[in-house]
């Protein structure tokens, strides 16, 4: 009882390196394409991961679940019915079934376990995710992408074109595109709406507008004196300063008034 | 197994010395033999039925009795009967045993016979045993009941009701023979007088040792439940089947199968098993409704639409 607990061990155990192995290689080949095709169409590349991670999950739990004494049965006719039979009535002894787990145990060596791996179907797949590896590097070495902005720029200027009603240059042409906005400030200088349709070969510097962690130093103690002058007094220029007499200046008052109404 | 099998051949063999052909009949017999039950064999007059179980009893090496059933025959008839016997000036009763105290019992037209003659030998066949007055007889073991029945000629009959035919293991139908295999029967008995000898292959202890050795053979899980599918579908199917079958044919199926896989010298069981046992197990024990035997249904055209419902 104990050989055939083994070989049953066995069998279990070949079945799940393969479904393991089959269920990562396909998981990994979804993740290329999907993964090729989002940074082809200028997408977040990490989301490859979900459906491949959904596809190893899936893929793992059905062959887990997956009878794979049957497998053995059907690709073995010679142990078809036997070994299910035999697993079934572990426990029993009799010599009848002792007799019976005696013949699989000696069948069983018959079967290779090359038999339930496609070796060409793998090598095509190993072969494949290696392309698509190639390939998602130089899509990345040449920057290889379809920008839906542009295309959609492009595409909304083909239709107005077609429709007489060009984009045209200047503040007009921009606002067609991107809307006036609130602010004068939006368009900025004149100068650059003069500018019109025309492509402008532009480089932003990204590093720019990055802060470096590094860079970011302690701010510095000063020492401030706390000793202050002892007189504070406001000083006033003499040539500011009115020298009229109090009884003279209602008069000059009523003099600037009248200037004033003049 | 592989002894076995070689002496169910050598049995095959033996028999198609006498029986020319019906080997499927010989193995459903020898299953009922291993199954310790009994078999209900129907067929035309003429078919070598009486032949066949004739010369199974030679070849086990068993005792062998006839029971041709007929309306007048009593229960007393079958089971013995308490006879007065004189020894040294006394009178004693004697209990006398009837044809059933033997190995292999052969009913010749069970139907002829009146329903109580058919009960007395119900017990015989259920309990193995036989009570005559207030005295229980243990009948030898192995015990088998072999019933004929003729599909025509219903006229003066008493069929067996559904809950007698229910207690035979299977009904066991005999076709007629091929063509050539008509012509080597008219060549074997309609110029040789001599009757044929056959070899013992099988003795009591061998038979009960296969019969113990039947019981433990495995069976799968899923044939398991193929096996109460099928039988369950019988009462699932009200537009065809009036009744269907009992618990008592999904042990009869297990335990056919079991008996087929030695015959075949295997130690599994084979759905292949099943699928056989299946018509002979079934056929007695479902009734068709009027609509189904209005079309032309026979019980195993219903019985092989079953099986090919249940996977």
């Amino acid at each position: 009882m104990k050989k055939f607990n083994k070989v049953l061990k066995e069998i279990n155990f070949t079945f799940s390196n393969i479904i393991l192995f089959n269920s990562f290689l396909n998981a990994l080949l979804i993740f290329l394409v999907i993964y090729i095709v989002l940074s082809l169409f200028d997408f977040y590349q990490a989301y490859a991961l979900v459906p491949a991670a959904l596809y190893f999950i899936i893929s793992l739990y059905k062959g887990i679940m997956e009878k794979h004494l049957i497998t053995v049965e059907k690709k073995y006719p010679l142990l078809n019915e036997r070994l299910r039979t035999a697993r079934d009535n572990i426990r029993l002894e009799n010599p009848v079934v002792d007799e019976l787990k005696e013949d699989i145990i000696r069948d069983i060596k018959k079967v290779e376990v090359a038999s339930f791996f496609n070796q060409k179907k793998q090598s095509y797949k190993i072969l494949l995710s290696i392309v698509l590896c190639f390939l998602i590097i130089f899509s990345a070495q040449f920057d290889l992408s379809f920008n839906f902005k542009d295309a959609a720029n492009t595409a909304v200027d083909f239709i107005y074109g077609l429709g007489g009603n060009e984009t045209g240059s200047g503040k007009q042409g921009l606002e067609r595109i991107a809307g006036s906005g609130e602010s004068e400030s939006v368009f900025g200088d004149a100068y650059i709406a003069q500018m019109g349709d025309e492509m402008l070969d532009m480089m932003i510097k990204q590093a720019g507008y990055e802060i470096n962690l590094d860079d970011v130093k302690e701010p510095e103690r000063r020492e401030f004196d706390e000793l202050f002058p002892d007189e504070v007094f406001v000083a006033t220029a003499d040539v500011y300063e009115e020298k009229i007499k109090e009884e003279q200046q209602e008069l000059v008052k009523t003099y600037f008034l009248k200037l004033a109404k003049e | 197994m592989e002894k076995y099998k070689e002496t169910f051949d050598s049995l095959y063999k033996e028999i198609g010395k006498i029986v020319v052909g019906q080997k499927e009949v010989v193995e459903q017999i020898i299953i009922t033999v291993l199954c310790d039950s009994n078999a209900l064999l129907e067929g035309y007059p003429g078919l070598a039925k009486t032949l066949a179980i004739k010369t199974m009893a030679q070849l086990m090496d068993l005792k062998f009795s006839r029971i041709q059933n007929t309306p007048d025959l009593m229960p007393s008839d079958i089971t013995g009967t308490y006879i007065i016997e004189e020894t040294s000036g006394k009178r004693n009763f004697k209990f006398q045993p009837g044809p059933v105290f033997a190995n292999i019992v052969l009913a010749d037209e069970i139907n002829r016979a009146t329903p109580k003659t058919q009960s007395a030998l119900l017990e015989a066949m259920q309990e193995k045993q036989v009570t005559v007055g207030n005295t229980t007889f243990k009948l030898d073991m192995p015990f088998f009941v072999l019933a004929t029945q003729n599909p025509i000629e219903q006229e003066g009959t008493y069929p067996l009701p559904e809950a007698q035919a229910d207690r035979f293991l299977l009904k066991i139908k005999i076709g007629y023979p091929s063509y050539d295999e008509e012509i080597e029967i008219v060549n074997k008995y309609a110029f040789e007088l001599k009757d044929q000898k056959v070899r013992v292959l099988l003795n009591k202890e061998h038979l009960l040792h296969m019969q113990t050795l039947v019981r433990q053979v495995p069976i799968a899980n899923d044939l398991k439940h193929r096996i109460v599918d099928i039988v369950t579908e019988t009462r699932k199917r009200p537009n065809l089947i009036e009744y269907g079958a009992s618990p008592r044919a999904s042990i009869g199926l297990v335990l056919a199968s079991k008996a087929r896989a030695v015959v075949k010298g295997r130690n599994y069981v084979s759905k292949e098993d099943i699928d056989a046992m299946a018509y002979p197990i079934l056929r007695h024990r479902i009734i068709l409704n009027f609509e189904a035997e209005r079309k032309g249904m026979s019980t195993d055209d219903a019985i092989k639409e079953i099986l090919n419902k249940v996977k």
